[in-house]
Order: structure tokens, then sequence, then C-alpha cells
């Protein structure tokens, strides 16, 4: 369980976290989802006490970080793929850290094992891709058994067998019963892993809910009609309260009728129908959509393009 | 934009496993929190010690600076020996005027002093690394996500280091007092080590060392960098009291020279251990105070970084 009170931090004049309250509860998968510069990062080094907010404060599992008794056992988090001393060997660097909680080796064995680092277990640590890194990096937040886990980025330089194993040891983790919060800039990352979500822009929450509900969440359902004579039946569908969007000469979008009454209405003016198809935005247009006023670096011309992908 | 569409497709065809799971998650509840076991070793002083040490030991830094330490010192011995050599053929007369035993005290003595002139920096950069690197290559934020009481991993590094120096610091010491004792041996001479003053010296040579390790721990946490640690370390220990003395080669009897020149950091550590009747600082200060003074420039140094560790943002 992770909770957040008013929580803020400034850099000089600039504010990374704007007064944010949140709750990461146990058994499920907390994303936390926004643009680079957000905030995200900063908020979870608050979390395990490697920044000190400015305002506020953020405990987990009911006390600061720094006052739990084993750390370790409390919080597995990883933060940064690098934070490694690259002389050491991944064994000896998960050793180092494992003694000061006077956990047995056997537990290091275990880790390195889960994390299928075997094979590099003994050699040093500068040789290392970045996905070893990350694997090295989860391991180090396994050794205590914790009842949080703290995730920045953890797909970040992984293949895609990778990928897929963060995603499965994350989805087990939390049905054990344990607090996964992760973050991530990739909505369709998140589609696939959290349970529920928090979205952050300009260090602000913009959206805290059900990952569900974010992708089911903008607005009205739209429909996609396709018909020889789409004008006609344009003209048939007109009522108040339903928009017609044009697509092109025998196709057009339909809000504020759902697919059904489309339907019987077209049967009732015998015009032909050939396709009727209910439109889902994706995790990606509500991303977009909430996230639009609050990116931080823009790039102009790939943002236009994205966008309007987006609205397709 | 093909890929984007790609990318959602993916999304829709692996979506139904997530639903059900977020389903099963957030409606039932029946996932019961997990709580670690209480009864397993936290965290203590011991263990993050334990740790520190196994830290230091595991650095190759630590390995060839310690190496360098003991080859150059037994250069700076072997050399000051040679030196001896020719004095005692030269100024037969020595051994007479000092006594046998007062010359014998002042062969180690020198020995001593001099023979640790490399060792002094090179341990010091043992104190700076020991902090800089986990600065430097980001491993502080592990650490201090498995430690995150700071006070704590200060005191247990400071700990461990002056274990380590202290080691270190015993091997060249036996080494140069066992050198030193064999070529009084062919002189005729031999250390007296029923002499109480003897072992006060050994003793301060050996607390010098450790205090030469702290400083540069000292440093590189105020300084958070390797470089600029060291370099403020070779000022503090060469180029200041060099510079000191050239001063007052050409202002004489200006106490607040004097002053600056006596207890500086790099004058307080030979002074501190300086047991020679024929002592070449002249008027410096005292052992004792000297002593003292080293102990200061501690306190501030390792206080001062204590407090910028605790406050500033890893």
């Amino acid at each position: 369980m992770i909770t957040a009170e008013s929580l803020t931090k400034n850099y000089g004049a600039k504010t990374a976290v704007d007064d944010i309250s949140f709750t990461a509860a146990p058994g499920r998968v907390t994303g936390f989802l926004g643009p680079n510069g957000a905030g995200k990062s900063t908020t979870m080094r608050m979390a395990v006490g490697l920044d000190t907010p400015t305002r506020g404060g953020i405990t987990v599992n009911g006390r600061r970080f720094a006052e739990h008794t084993a750390p370790l056992r409390e919080v597995g988090a990883v933060l940064d793929a690098g934070a490694t001393h690259p002389g050491r060997t991944a064994r000896g660097h998960l050793r180092i850290l494992a003694a000061t909680h006077g956990i047995p080796k056997a537990r290091v064995d275990e880790v390195i094992g889960m994390t299928g680092l075997d094979q590099v277990a003994a050699k040093r640590i500068k040789g290392f891709s970045l996905g070893m890194n990350q694997r090295l990096g989860i391991a180090a937040a396994l050794l205590g058994d914790p009842a949080t886990l703290i995730f920045d980025e953890p797909v970040n330089g992984l293949d895609p067998e990778g990928v897929r194993w963060v995603r499965r040891l994350t989805r087990r983790l939390a049905d054990e019963g344990r607090t996964v919060f992760l973050s991530s800039h990739l909505m369709a990352e998140m589609a696939q892993t959290a349970d529920h979500v928090i979205v952050l822009g300009r260090g602000r929450i913009i959206a805290d809910l059900p990952i569900q509900e974010l992708i089911d969440g903008d607005g009205e359902a739209r429909t996609l009609v396709r018909s020889e004579e789409a004008a006609e039946l344009a003209r048939a569908l007109s009522a108040d309260g339903v928009t017609l969007t044009s697509r092109d000469a025998e196709s057009f979008e339909v809000t504020g009728m759902d697919p059904r009454a489309i339907g019987r209405a077209a049967l009732r003016a015998g015009l032909p129908l050939h396709e009727l198809t209910p439109l889902h935005s994706s995790l990606e247009d509500s991303y977009m959509q909430l996230t639009e006023d609050s990116v931080e670096y823009r790039s102009g011309g790939v943002d236009a393009v994205t966008q309007e992908g987006a609205r397709r | 934009m093909s890929t984007a569409t790609q990318n959602q497709n993916m999304q829709h065809t692996e979506d139904p496993s997530g639903r059900l799971s977020t389903a099963s998650c957030d409606d039932g509840g029946e996932v019961r929190p997990f709580t670690s076991d209480p009864s397993l070793p936290g965290l203590s002083f011991g263990r993050v010690l334990v740790s520190e040490f196994a830290k230091l030991r595991a650095m190759r830094s630590t390995l060839w600076l310690s190496i360098t330490t003991v080859v150059l010192t037994g250069l700076m011995v072997t050399m000051m020996l040679y030196s001896f050599a020719w004095m005692l053929s030269e100024q037969s007369d020595f051994i007479d005027t000092m006594g046998r035993d007062a010359a014998a005290t002042e062969l180690l003595n020198q020995n001593l002093l001099s023979g640790m002139f490399f060792a002094f920096i090179l341990i010091g950069c043992i104190g700076v690394l020991s902090v800089t690197s986990e600065f430097g290559s980001g491993s502080i934020r592990s650490t201090m996500a498995a430690v995150p009481r700071r006070l704590t991993l200060v005191a247990a590094k400071a700990a461990a280091l002056s274990l380590f120096a202290a080691a270190l610091g015993l091997v060249l010491i036996l080494g140069i007092t066992l050198a030193a004792s064999l070529f009084a041996a062919r002189h005729d001479l031999s250390v007296d080590f029923g002499d109480v003053q003897v072992w006060q010296m050994l003793g301060a040579n050996l607390l010098m060392i450790v205090a030469v390790a702290l400083m540069g721990l000292g440093l590189g946490l105020i300084l958070r960098s390797s470089a600029g640690a060291i370099v403020v370390l070779a000022v503090l220990l060469f180029v200041a009291p060099m510079a000191m003395d050239i001063i007052t080669t050409f202002v004489e009897d200006n106490p607040a020279i004097d002053l600056i020149r006596n207890w500086q950091f790099g004058s307080l550590l030979d002074a501190a251990r300086d047991f020679g009747e024929m002592s070449m600082m002249g008027d410096s200060v005292g052992r004792l105070e000297a002593g003292v003074g080293v102990a200061g420039w501690l306190v501030v140094s390792l206080g001062l970084g204590g407090l910028l560790f605790r406050r500033r943002d890893v």
C-alpha cells in the first residue's frame, strides 16, 4: 500500500510534483502513466526516500520508508537500471544488499534464478546490456520478498520475451496480494499490465481510475456506417442529439444512436446497409485526450501525425 | 501511422484476459494483502557494517591503491635506510651524542615519518572513493533503497573504512618496524620495545592513517566527486604545507601565518606522530595538541559531510 497526501516537490522554481494525493492498493497492479517529465520518477523516488518532499508526504505500508525496521522487506524498488557498481559481479551486488538485512545467500541465488541471471551472475556488471541490468534491478527488488514493489519503467530495454516475463511477474506479484506500482509512458503496455491507472501530467493527477474506465472513458460511442446510399441513409438518421460525420462517399460515423437503432432506421427507410461497426476508442485515444494539455516536450510534426492517427 | 494501427489491433486481441483479471481483483476482493514476515531480521548497524566492508573489499580501486601504498612505502623506507647508512658511516659520532637507545628510536621514527609520505594520500583516496564511487556509478541509490537511514549508513561507512585503513596501516607499520629493526641490528643498535614511547609512536602513526582515510570520506561526502575530493585532499596534504613553508620564508614572525602553518591538516598529521629528538618542525604544535587538531578537522569534514548527505536528494 502506497499513500501520497498533498505530495509536492519543487526543484528551484520548477514544480515537478504538484500537490498530488493517491493510493496504490494491495492486490492489484497500479499503473502510473504520463508523458516524460510528468513527475512519475520523482514521485517514486520520494516513496523510497531518495528525494525529500517539499510539502506533504508519501508512506509505504503505513509508514515513511525510512521508518521501517526492515525496509527491503517492505519495499522492493527498481528506480533506474544503472544503480549498480560496474566493477561488481551481479551476485556480489545482490549479496552486498542482502547483507544489510541478514538475508541468506540462498535467497540471493533464488532471485538470480527467478530473474534468469544464472548464466551471468558471476560476471561483472560492466558488460551487462540494458535488459540484463533491468533484470538485476528486479532481482534486487525481490530480495526481501517485500509487500510493495515499485517499478519505474521496468520494460525499458527488455526484449519481447523479457517484456512478457515482466508482465506475468507483476500480475503474479499482485495476485499474491502485494502492492505493485508500475510506471510507464507506454499506454499499450499499461493496457496489458495494470488494473488501475493513475495518469500524471505536469506534476498533477489528471485521472485516477480502473483501466477499463479509461479505455471506455471517452464519452459517446461511435458507430461506423457504410452504405451505397450513404447520403439518403444519413438523411433518414438525422434527429436531435444525433451527430453524423462523413468519412467518404459511402461511409460516415454516427454518434448519439446505437447500432440497433441505426439498423432499424435503415430497414424502415428501405436503404441497403453494408457495414455497421461499433467503434471503440483505444486506451491510446483516451490517454492522448487526457494528456493533450500537459505534454511537456511536444514534437510538432510527429505529434500532429499521431493525434490524427489516434482519432481514426 | 500503420504501426499505430497495428498496436491498437494487438491491444484489442490481448485485451480480454486483462479485463478478466481486472474484474476479479477490483470486485472480488478475495486477494488477501501480503504482509512481510516480521520475525525475519531487519536493518541493523552491524549488518550495514558487514555490507559496507564487503563493498570496500570488492572494489578494484581499493585493491590497487592498497598495493601501490605498500610498494611506494617500501621504496620510501629503502631510500630512508640508505641515507641513514650514509649518515652512520660519515658521522660516526651521531650514535655517541644521542645515546644508543635514542638513536634506534629516532631511526624508527624517521622511517615512519617519511615512509608514510605517499601512504597518506593513497589511503585518503581509498576513503574518498569509498563514497564517491557510489555517487559516480549511481549505486548509492541501490544502497539507500536498502538502507534509508542515512546517518546509520554514514556511520557504517566510516566504521568499515576505519577498520580497513587500520588493517592496511598495521601492515605498513609492522613492515617499516621490521625493516628499521633489521637495519638497526646490522649497526649494533636495537629498538627498545620495552619503551612506552615506542608503542605510543606506533599507535600515533596508526591513528593518523585512520584519520586521513576518514578525511577522504568526509571530503567525498561533501563534494560527491572523486576528482574534486582527491584534489582537495592533495591540497591539504601537500600543496598547502609547501605553500605555507614558502610564504614563511618571505614573511617572518607573522602570528596569523604561523597559526595557519601549524594548524593546517597536513602539518598536524605529521606533528601528531613526531617523536623525534631532532624535530624538523621547530616551533610546531605539540603531539597531543596536534592530535586534538586532527580530530577537530575530522569533526568538521565528517560533520558537514554527514549533514549534507542527510539533507540532499540523491
